[in-house]
């Protein structure tokens, strides 16, 4: 049923979080395409649907992908296609685009998924809680297996996997890892501590990707350079630099409230109280108040309130999460007044006990 | 032949005449003459006079656009074989059109691997499994590109072998995802 991948599709929220204080989650994934045919970005309408029948056929057919289930991007509402973004399954260009021949599968815990007709044939991904490189990196080299048994992959010896845009090409692999950084954002700490991450091949990107803002102090690092290294060590040097950042992070959070208590208390209790009592509040100032709200969190300010919970709200208040759940005597509200009414029932009673 | 009228040029259009009797006269003229005195032979003339100025405007427009072109293309990259891309529109898009674009774009592209990985080779850990749908695959991409060429030299007989070994081919590979898609019917075959 289509609709059970929608109610599990946050499931990525929920999982255990390895150093889940700093690290929101992790992501792995491989870009491949099939020998034979047309890159997608170039290719008309009939042939990606000849491709997604290819691969469809395939994909029934290997006994490690079974428990996928199939979601055809044409067949979606445009709050479904939000929905999937908000939640990580697809990207945005998969969102927004045509549709033709463009399809997600969607494990059983809706922590790994196949995605036919992006930028390339096939981008096997997975999401976990937390830091969690190596567990990611496991799932998806055995589903790459999986699906490298029933069908060929583009590959030459001397570029490695072949893929629509070059910037993918050699191992197709991106590991990337949503960082929440607010003490180096208050104290003003960011750019030095990510500057040189380009030094190693590294790149920062927003919650929601390329060409997303740093909105609420979640900073996403990843890999840039997939060709001339091996998958192994594109993870190590990430694992390398993104514990010299949480570090950071974490003597900077010290220093915060050793040196700056005042402030930084009343930043987030201001914070908690226009989130438990406004009445209406667009996207970007949600995500701010938010971050503070996470920062206290550590600090023991929010009894009943876990970092899996707070990064739930964080998807939650995204556009077509709201759309799909707003409740029907909420028929009038606009979105912004809906996103109030569903901040101050969460985080209301997130307290309630303190 | 002198035109009849002048007697100057030759004579290169007859004209014939039915007099008010039903009698027909012809008359022997040049372009000159023959303007003057048949409003059609006039008419003629002015659209001759026409075209050959639009003719010398569409020759110039040309000159300048191959001009811009050749400025365009200086280090001058074939199309992809395979697909047809040409180098300029992958440059527009970054996207390639089709696996094969990586080698006939060569030392291009490598330049843009180069700035963008900083290296232009794989470091290969595993080749990936190679399976029986794989080489179907391949041989498929190798006979469309064939077709391609065959019907561009319009050699139909060699196009029509194609494109039945084509519809051939797919079908074998459908069976063969079928099959799992391995040479190895222990793994992913059907329990017999």
């Amino acid at each position: 049923m289509t609709n059970s991948v929608f109610e599990r599709s946050d499931k990525w929220l929920h999982d255990a979080n390895p150093l889940g204080h700093t690290a929101v989650s992790t992501r792995a994934r491989f870009a491949r395409n099939l020998a034979g045919f047309p890159f997608a970005p170039h290719a008309k309408a009939d042939v990606l649907e000849r491709i997604d029948k290819f691969l469809a056929n395939a994909i029934a057919k290997a006994p490690e992908l079974k428990e996928f289930e199939r979601l055809e991007l044409a067949s979606l509402s445009s709050v479904e296609r939000g929905y999937l973004k908000e939640s990580r399954l697809i990207s945005k260009e998969m969102e927004k685009g045509s549709g033709h021949g463009a399809a997600v599968y969607v494990s059983q815990d809706a922590m790994a998924s196949i995605l036919v007709n992006e930028e390339d044939h096939v981008r096997l991904q997975v999401l976990c809680g937390g830091l969690n490189v190596d567990a990611a990196v496991k799932r998806l080299v055995a589903m790459d297996k999986a699906l490298g048994n029933v069908v060929g992959y583009a590959w030459s010896d001397k570029y490695g996997y072949l893929t629509a845009c070059p910037t993918n090409v050699g191992t197709g692999f991106r590991a990337s890892v949503m960082l929440h950084l607010p003490g180096l954002t208050l104290l003003k700490d960011v750019e030095t501590s990510l500057q040189g991450i380009a030094q190693h091949g590294l790149t920062v990107r927003g919650f929601y990707g390329e060409n997303s803002d740093y909105s609420g102090d979640f900073y996403q690092v990843s890999n840039e350079v997939t060709l001339g290294i091996s998958v192994e060590d594109i993870v190590e040097v990430l694992k390398d630099v993104l514990r010299r950042v949480i570090e950071r992070e974490e003597e900077s959070r010290i220093e915060l409230f050793r040196h700056h208590a005042l402030a930084t208390k009343d930043a987030i209790w201001r914070s908690y109280a226009l989130l438990a009592h406004a009445v209406k509040m667009d996207s970007g100032e949600a995500m701010r108040l938010l971050s503070r709200l996470r920062l206290g969190i550590d600090q023991g300010f929010f009894r009943d309130m876990d970092h899996q919970a707070l990064n739930r709200l964080v998807v939650e208040i995204q556009p077509a999460h709201l759309e799909r759940r707003r409740l029907a005597e909420r028929e009038g509200l606009t979105r912004d007044e809906l996103r109030a009414a569903y901040l101050r029932e969460r985080v209301q009673k997130s307290v309630s006990s303190n | 032949m002198k035109c009849e009228r002048c007697g100057q040029a030759d004579a290169v259009v007859k004209i014939t005449r039915i007099e008010p009797g039903g009698h027909a006269h012809q008359v022997l003229l040049c372009q000159e003459c023959a303007a003057e005195t048949s409003p059609y032979q006039k008419k003629l003339k002015e659209k001759q006079a026409s075209f050959e100025m639009l003719f010398k405007e569409l020759l110039k427009a040309q000159k300048v656009e191959i001009a811009e072109d050749e400025e365009a293309q200086k280090p001058e990259v074939p199309p992809c074989p395979a697909c047809g891309l040409e180098f300029a529109r992958y440059r527009a898009t970054y996207m390639l059109g089709c696996p094969d674009c990586y080698e006939a774009f060569g030392e291009a592209l490598e330049a843009d691997l180069e700035r963008i990985h900083r290296a232009t080779r794989h470091i290969s850990t595993a080749a990936p499994v190679r399976s029986k749908a794989a080489e179907l695959q391949e041989r498929l991409q190798a006979m469309r590109s064939e077709l391609t060429s065959a019907v561009e030299y319009e050699d139909y007989e060699r196009a029509a072998f194609l494109r039945d070994e084509i519809a051939r081919t797919e079908k074998a590979m459908r069976e063969s995802v079928e099959d799992g898609g391995q040479e190895n019917p222990a793994k992913g075959g059907k329990a017999t």
